[in-house]
């Protein structure tokens, strides 16, 4: 008889029945992350910013050595 | 003509060849001693001393042969068509050794590669994979592929990456580290194949308002715009625009195994040198470097705070101070140094102010987020996810690696407890994962771990905490439901385990 096997869920159902699991869904953790993609928008311009200009400079470096 | 062949030692090789370049290139005596000696001299130098070489001309090379019908047959000049190939051996070899059956597997063991010489003087040495373990300083770690080769007739592998000199004319720096990065991949996955010198060219011509031949060099861009053709999703970083990240983003794809192409240049000290070759490995990080390395300057202003207010000691392993692996056009394969003087090899004074001014990374194309925003993003997880205590000290180590590669490891790890082995299994993965490892310094020493992140490198958007797939330290797991985007806390400890080391097959 084939056999299922799925660790993942016999251990998160055994740790959810000790109250090891909390959903991250409360006001606080929304706020939380709402921050982080904030700071991460920053990030990315930054990194947009950065990678365009290296492509821009880039073109202008002629390697022959 | 029938093939000529021979065996010589490091002792007796140099008359040999001379007298090979003599006899099939047509080179005049003293001139081809001149050649051995400015050329090939160091090449056979850097090579272990226990070898043997087998010696076979004439010998067809595919891409000589691609430069001479394209472009050397068209001079007057009488330019030959064959070269000669050099296959080395470690330890003693017979003409027995190629015909008995039971030697013959002693010869796969003991073959260490081959350097093609190219009739295209001076610059001689043409198509060539050397093994790491046929150097002398063989104490570092690089990516190689498997290639594969004949000698007297055997068929052979030999593990190694491409190398070859420039001839000038067909290629110089630029398309070498092209050819030799397309020679690597196409020889190591099944959707790259390797490129010959009227291909890199072809390509080249939709953006080149000049002819290309001889060729004058590349630039950056179009070097990128090429591999772009060749299926890579390339990305380009310069020095000037990313700053303090840019010789870390450098070691931190180093450290994925990637092979990258440099650019380095030294017009803004006022000379006239721009050059290319590929960094391909590190040399091994021992305690020293561990000890020595200072805490993490963060360019990011957030995280900076973060560790300035709780005191954390937060090192970077991308700061270690660390010799890399050049593979480089004008030196012997897999030669050595430092980022900051990648060019302090050349005897010649007027490289040694060369700086890594820009590098282009060949990422495969479903790599949609890149080394710069996949770090930060990491270290805010780490950061804000984790209850850190204050004072506490933190070695970040970090990585792309496949997550067929990440689950193989992790299915060979015992420290980890086995559901939690099996958690991480089961864990749905793309085919590329970025991965943090957090330690600490005294861990680290005994490739020890305590946390991780793995982050999902196919996904582009950052908002949402979208490409985090899951993330272990201090006791807590954070893991995001791909399908329903919801996050949720464990308490689930892990113990300390191994670190990942599959990239460059050590540390």
């Amino acid at each position: 008889m084939a056999k299922q096997i799925n660790k993942t869920q016999e251990v998160l159902t055994k740790l959810r029945a000790e109250h090891k699991i909390a959903d991250m869904n409360t006001a606080k953790d929304v706020a939380l992350i709402s921050a982080f993609d904030k700071r991460m928008e920053v990030v990315r311009r930054d990194y947009q910013i950065k990678e365009r200009n290296s492509q821009y400079t880039a073109a202008k470096v002629i390697l022959t050595a | 003509m029938s093939i000529r062949r021979v065996i010589a030692t490091k002792a007796d090789i140099e008359k040999d060849v001379v007298d090979l370049f003599n006899s099939f290139f047509g080179i005049d005596p003293v001139f081809a001693k001149d050649v051995y000696t400015k050329q090939l001299a160091i090449h056979i130098e850097q090579i272990l001393d226990d070898v043997s070489f087998f010696i076979e001309a004439p010998y067809i090379d595919k891409v000589y042969r691609d430069s001479y019908y394209n472009y050397f047959s068209s001079k007057l000049g009488n330019y030959k068509k064959d070269c000669i190939r050099i296959s080395i051996f470690k330890g003693a070899i017979t003409e027995e050794s190629f015909r008995n059956n039971a030697t013959v597997q002693d010869l796969h063991n003991s073959y260490l590669g081959f350097i093609v010489l190219r009739p295209t003087t001076p610059n001689i040495i043409g198509r060539s994979v050397i093994s790491p373990k046929a150097v002398k300083h063989n104490g570092f770690l690089s990516v190689s592929a498997k290639v594969g080769s004949t000698a007297n007739s055997i068929k052979l592998d030999v593990d190694g990456f491409p190398h070859s000199s420039q001839d000038t004319e067909t290629i110089t720096c630029a398309e070498t580290s092209l050819w030799a990065i397309m020679e690597y991949f196409g020889y190591k996955y099944p959707e790259y194949k390797p490129v010959l010198p009227s291909k890199i060219t072809e390509v080249l011509k939709k953006v080149s308002s000049e002819r290309q031949v001889p060729s004058k060099g590349l630039n950056i861009q179009q070097m990128a715009y090429a591999l772009k053709e060749f299926g890579f999703g390339t990305r380009i970083y310069g020095k000037q625009e990313f700053g303090a990240e840019f010789k870390k983003l450098f070691s931190a794809y180093i450290e994925s195994g990637i092979p990258i192409i440099v650019a380095v240049d030294n017009r803004h000290h006022g000379g006239n040198i721009g050059h290319a070759f590929l960094t391909i490995g590190h040399e091994s990080t021992n305690d020293n470097a561990i000890d020595t390395l200072p805490v993490s300057t963060e360019p990011d202003n957030f995280i900076a705070n973060e560790i300035a207010a709780k005191h954390i000691q937060f090192y970077d392993q991308d700061d270690i101070n660390k010799k890399y692996v050049f593979v480089d056009d004008n030196m012997p394969a897999y030669c050595m140094n430092q980022f900051d003087t990648p060019t302090r090899h050349y005897t010649s004074a007027e490289w040694h102010n060369c700086d890594i001014t820009y590098f282009i990374v060949p990422l495969h194309p479903k790599i949609y987020l890149e080394a710069y925003e996949a770090k930060i993003f990491s270290k805010q997880v780490l950061l804000t996810g984790f209850n850190i205590a204050n004072n506490s000290e933190i070695y970040f180590r970090y990585f792309l690696t496949s997550s067929r590669s990440y689950k193989h490891y992790v299915a060979q790890e015992s420290n980890i407890q086995e559901d939690i082995r099996e958690m991480i299994i089961e864990t749905e993965m793309p085919k590329f994962i970025w991965v943090a490892e957090i330690s600490n310094k005294r861990l680290i020493k005994q490739r020890l771990a305590s946390g991780f992140i793995i982050i999902d490198a196919t996904e582009a958007n950052i908002l949402g905490i979208k490409p985090l797939i899951t993330a272990w330290y201090n006791g807590e797991m954070l893991t995001l439901d791909s399908s329903t985007g919801n996050l949720s806390r464990i308490s689930l400890p892990l113990p300390n385990f191994f670190i990942f080391t599959n990239n460059l097959k050590g540390f």
